[in-house]
């Protein structure tokens, strides 16, 4: 699903030039649940910014669901983020002017889709997660645990490859943080290939592979549980 | 497009966007309204005189002495004016055009219309000698110019000049039309009220407007009637028209020997008639200039509310526009979604606007007594709002769009 | 604990110089576009004579024909303003009245004895005795005659104080002779400096923008003289017949000014009474066809009548207060967006142990300071403004002038008195306070702990 080689990414200012990432390498499979560990400055967020397509890499050769996606135009980029990719993010990234139902539809407004399957995925994701019922309400009236469960509706109702989720337990206590991690274990196990950046060694190693990053390159790779091979992935477009 | 995602997003942040609103509302109803009312004064002062304004200067003498003798000095002056190189004629008049003052009187068609309530077409008289068409520079399109056998001399009053009256005028065009509407004024006889004497049309002159008028005196501008009478003394005006380019030379040599010419006299003024009917315009300029000036202030100032609304806005929503990104827009969607809500906002201001210009519309049309003013005016400034609000929301629009994804990731 | 706020005020606007400036500027082209209309206004709305609202009385007869009105009258249900040679003579004979005068504009020329002088033109006022009381004259040297020398008339005349020095260096002149067309009238008295704006015994001519006549001689000189009036005359009604003999003495024509003092409003009321029985005699020789409609007006209502204000200056002064809302309503989601960017540091501040009530005080301050830097920037503007103006309106008129009461009159239009200074910096509060009590609420309601997030 995901390949990366020998993939480079450097920030330059007038005085100094950090290498994020350097020479990095590894490969994902479909499927696969992946954590990524490091510390502060190690280049976690750079990855994830360069595996998700935010940004641009300056070296290497980065291979997506069999695309070569190295060297693509802005648009190029958003449209294979739109349709492939779901993110999920440490601060849960609502749009507080919008209400539950409007935040999960807003990727679905970036490719063409008629309003009654955008309304179909709509209500089809957030059953998944258990907001049905929340769906007027908007992102200041819930709390933690729900707010980062409209943001994984919002990003599993494009039926994604990959779900890339940054700390995603990162700011909730231990009960949303198990309630989450269950959740992204069933997307997961459903077929949707999921990288997750986290500082918790304990859901860690509940993955199949824990990747370490240090000073932008790969450090150690554990295996926890190894992928089991799977019949074709059962999708939320039904 | 997600219009109900916008709107609803919009409607729980509606303070910056209705105070947008509020500016532009007001602003459309001081646009449509002071572009009006401009259009309306640079038109009272545009029209045509129909003078030959840049080649006439007027003289006014004043006698300070008893034994002034007005008869004989009006006849020397007018001599010596008329055979100066480079004049092309002088009269008497009683009033200089473009001055302010005028006197007038009714007339009609028949005795009997000037006994009606309301009866006769007022005319404006402006009298001189045989030579005051041509020192005015107007055109003659029908008839003739007076005989000099015909000037009556001065009389001993200004009454008494009137009452005495003519036996021929020279009239406007638009006076002609109005006392014989089917177009048959030459050769007619015409009646005056209040004196009630009459004079037959022997000339028709194409147009002349004798002072900036608001267009409801028009008839007090363009109804004029002519009369072959010299003023009465003891002060008199002339009006001389000189060819072109002599104007200035033959002033200051005026200036210096007119009044020695005869005793018991000075000059009260001399000036170009051009400087005159400038003077005369001035008010409409000024007032058109504060209130076009006022107006753009206006405008810019909604501009910078608008630009400010706008750039607030996309700072504020950095991370949203961020993870926007992220989760699939392109450039255009975040610069589309600007625009948009700029559009929504500027046009509630334009709805409410329309209501305003119109309520403002009927007060001033009441309050100047003109008609109000005409629909491509409000389509005009909604246009022309339009337009600026999407000037003024594109660079803050374009920065919104040119946010990189990777904002949605960083965690300060 | 002020000078804390103040100090805070002052830094909170550095932070964000073009913020802050676009506030100031804002608010201060509103304080010139609003000061400058009210200067303009104000000249024109002035009210010259306060103290006899209730003594001093113009007095009009509508004896115009009973006819529907013409197209371009704007109040044809007011009478004509000034009235007939005849009506005028007979109303004189009142006795309830403390003081009537009969007046009209007329011009003469002066030939000074002074040989180095040149003979000029003057406007003359034509009146009886009474107008230098009724309308308060201030007197240099002398005073006005009697009322035998209106009858006579006697050889008299009253100078403004600018002829004064023209002709007589500015000496007291009372006693001296003055020739003005070739006849030669005693000196009784020297005005003082008179400037009554509007010029409201007379609106004729510029609609009362116009400095009070330079010579003054009695009204029994305008027929000995066959003086002719310079202002209006209108022959209203339709059986006027103008002959040449003495058609302003003997027709239905209006051309004089005609004015009266009372003890109080009761006499008034007299006066009207007496004024609708001379119609009710009248129309039993076919004069006054209407019914009556004889008005005895105070000052400000024949201001009013004959709107002196004008359309422009109420046009004018609607648009300046409008441009100062769209400055307000500006400056207020300025200042809204500001504070709630700036919203972190308030909640910093309470979490510090600031009160709510700590915090809107500061932001009031601070959207004070910005009104009051708006207001003095403002004044600056608006002091150019009316300079400008003052060119723009006035050039021509004051190209011509060479009478200084003339050009002081002109420079009254744009100047910009205490009660209008007052109000700019009234005005300046207000706006500061109307674009800023909102946005300091709106933060003060805001929990600090929103702010204190590492989001």
């Amino acid at each position: 699903m995901i390949e990366m080689q020998n993939v480079s990414k450097v920030f330059r200012t007038a005085e100094v030039q950090t290498h994020a990432l350097r020479d990095l390498t590894l490969k994902v499979e479909p499927g696969e649940f992946v954590a990524i560990t490091g510390h502060s400055g190690s280049g976690k967020t750079t990855f994830l910014n360069v595996a998700g397509l935010l940004e641009e890499l300056d070296g290497g050769r980065y291979t997506f669901d069999g695309q070569d996606v190295s060297r693509l135009t802005d648009n190029q980029r958003s449209g294979i983020r739109n349709e492939k990719i779901g993110f999920i993010f440490q601060g849960f990234n609502l749009i507080p002017d919008l209400n539950v139902y409007h935040n999960v539809e807003a990727p679905l407004h970036y490719r063409r889709m008629p309003g009654p399957e955008r309304h179909r995925r709509i209500t089809a994701a957030l059953d998944r997660v258990g907001l049905s019922t929340r769906m007027k309400h908007i992102p200041s009236q819930l709390s933690g645990g729900q707010q980062q469960r409209v943001a994984i509706a919002r990003a599993i109702c494009g039926d994604p490859r990959v779900i890339l989720a940054d700390e995603p337990t990162g700011n909730l206590d231990t009960t949303m943080s198990e309630q989450i991690m269950e959740l992204l274990m069933e997307i997961n196990a459903a077929g949707t290939t999921i990288l997750m950046v986290t500082h918790n060694p304990e859901l860690a190693q509940r993955v199949h592979r824990q990747l370490h990053i240090v000073d932008g390159r790969i450090d150690q790779i554990h295996q926890f549980n190894p992928l089991q091979r799977r019949p074709a992935a059962t999708s939320l477009a039904g | 497009m997600e219009i109900r995602a916008l709107l609803s997003a919009l409607w729980r942040n509606k303070t910056g966007p209705l105070l947008v609103a509020a500016q532009v509302a007001l602003t459309l109803a001081v646009v449509v309204n002071m572009a009006y009312i401009v259009r309306q004064k640079l038109e009272d002062a545009g029209k045509p005189t129909g003078l030959d304004l840049e080649n006439i200067f007027w003289i006014s003498v004043e006698a300070n002495s008893p034994d002034y003798n007005f008869a004989a000095a009006v006849k020397a002056d007018l001599a010596y004016l008329n055979a100066l190189p480079g004049v092309v004629a002088a009269s008497t008049s009683n009033n200089v055009p473009q001055t302010f003052n005028s006197s007038d009187l009714p007339f009609a068609a028949d005795p009997q219309t000037l006994l009606n309530p309301n009866g006769g077409v007022f005319g404006v008289l402006y009298y001189g000698t045989d030579r005051l068409i041509d020192a005015l520079g107007l055109k003659l399109v029908a008839g003739r110019q007076f005989s000099p056998g015909v000037v009556m001399p001065p009389a001993a009053s200004f009454d008494a000049s009137i009452a005495r009256w003519a036996p021929e005028v020279i009239v406007t065009r638009a006076f002609a039309d109005k006392v014989f509407p089917k177009g048959d004024a030459l050769g007619k006889t015409v009646y005056t009220g209040l004196i009630n004497k009459s004079a037959v049309i022997v000339g028709i002159v194409d147009q002349m407007r004798a002072n900036p008028l608001p267009a409801q005196y028009e008839q007090f501008a363009t109804q004029i009637v002519i009369l072959p009478i010299i003023a009465p003394g003891p002060n008199a005006r002339y009006i001389v028209r000189t060819k072109p380019g002599r104007r200035d030379a033959l002033m200051a040599e005026v200036d210096k020997n007119f009044a020695d010419l005869q005793p018991g006299r000075f000059i009260d003024r001399l000036e170009g008639l051009d400087r005159t009917a400038e003077d005369a315009r001035q008010g409409y300029r000024a007032t058109a200039i504060i209130l076009s000036v006022a107006t753009c202030f206006v405008v810019i100032v909604t501009i910078v509310g608008i630009v400010g609304l706008a750039a607030f806005s996309v700072a504020s929503r950095t991370k949203q526009l961020g993870t926007r990104r992220a989760i699939g827009a392109r450039r255009y969607h975040i610069l589309r979604y600007f625009l948009v809500e700029n559009w929504i906002i500027t046009t509630g201001g334009v709805v409410l606007g329309c209501l305003l210009a119109l309520a403002a519309g009927v007060q001033l049309s009441r309050m100047y007594q003109i008609p109000q003013w005409p629909l491509f005016y409000l389509v005009g400034g909604v246009l022309m709002l339009w337009v600026v609000g999407l000037l003024a929301v594109l660079l803050p629009a374009l920065r919104a769009a040119s946010i990189s994804p990777a904002v949605a990731t960083r965690t300060v | 604990m002020f000078i804390h706020d103040l100090n805070l005020a002052f830094r909170s606007l550095r932070r964000n110089p073009v913020l802050s400036a676009l506030m100031i500027a804002a608010i201060a082209v509103g304080i010139a576009a609003s000061m400058i209309s009210i200067t303009l206004y104000h000249a024109r709305a002035g009210h010259p004579i306060p103290w006899k609202d209730d003594k001093l009385f113009a007095v009009t007869l509508d004896i115009r024909d009973d006819e529907p009105p013409r197209s371009f009258e704007r109040h044809p249900e007011y009478p004509p303003f000034q009235v007939t040679y005849q009506d005028a003579r007979e109303l004189y004979k009142s006795d309830i009245p403390v003081h009537s005068v009969v007046m009209f504009r007329s011009g003469q020329v002066v030939t000074p004895q002074n040989k180095g002088i040149k003979p000029f033109g003057v406007s003359t006022r034509v009146t009886t005795a009474d107008f230098f009381t009724m309308f308060d004259v201030p007197f240099l040297y002398g005073g006005g005659w009697p009322r035998s020398d209106d009858d006579a008339p006697g050889p008299v005349v009253v100078l403004s104080r600018f002829i004064n020095e023209k002709i007589f260096g500015g000496i007291n002149s009372v006693g001296r002779q003055v020739v003005l067309d070739g006849r030669s009238y005693r000196v009784v008295g020297v005005m003082a400096a008179w400037m009554p704006r509007p010029k409201y015994y007379d609106l004729n001519g510029w609609g009362g923008w116009e400095i009070p006549e330079e010579v003054f001689i009695p009204y029994g000189w305008g027929r000995a003289l066959k003086l002719s009036p310079h202002g209006n005359t209108s022959c209203v009604r339709r059986n006027a017949k103008i002959d040449g003999n003495d058609t302003l003495f003997t027709q239905e024509c209006v051309w004089l000014q005609y004015w009266i003092e009372v003890r109080n409003l009761a006499d008034r009321d007299r006066y009207q009474a007496f004024v609708d029985n001379y119609a009710n005699e009248q129309r039993k020789h076919g004069r006054f066809p209407r019914k009556n409609n004889n008005r005895v007006v105070n000052v400000p209502t024949w201001l009013a009548m004959w709107d002196v204000v004008g359309d422009d200056s109420r046009t004018q002064l609607a648009l300046g207060f409008i441009f100062l809302a769209v400055c307000i309503l500006n400056t207020l989601g300025l200042m809204l967006a500001k504070f709630l960017t700036a919203a972190p540091i308030s909640g910093l501040r309470r979490a510090l142990g600031a009160r709510r009530a700590d915090i809107i005080r500061q932001h009031i301050l601070e959207v004070i300071v910005v009104g009051l830097l708006g207001g003095a920037v403002g004044m600056l503007l608006t002091l150019g403004g009316l300079g400008c103006l003052k060119v723009l309106m006035f050039s021509g008129r004051l190209a011509h002038s060479n009478n200084p009461d003339r050009i002081a009159l002109i420079q009254s239009f744009v100047h910009m008195d205490i009660p209008v200074m007052l109000a700019a910096i009234g005005l300046s509060l207000l706006a500061g306070v109307l674009a800023g009590l909102y946005p300091a609420w709106r933060i003060g309601r805001l929990a600090p702990a929103t702010f204190l997030k590492t989001q």
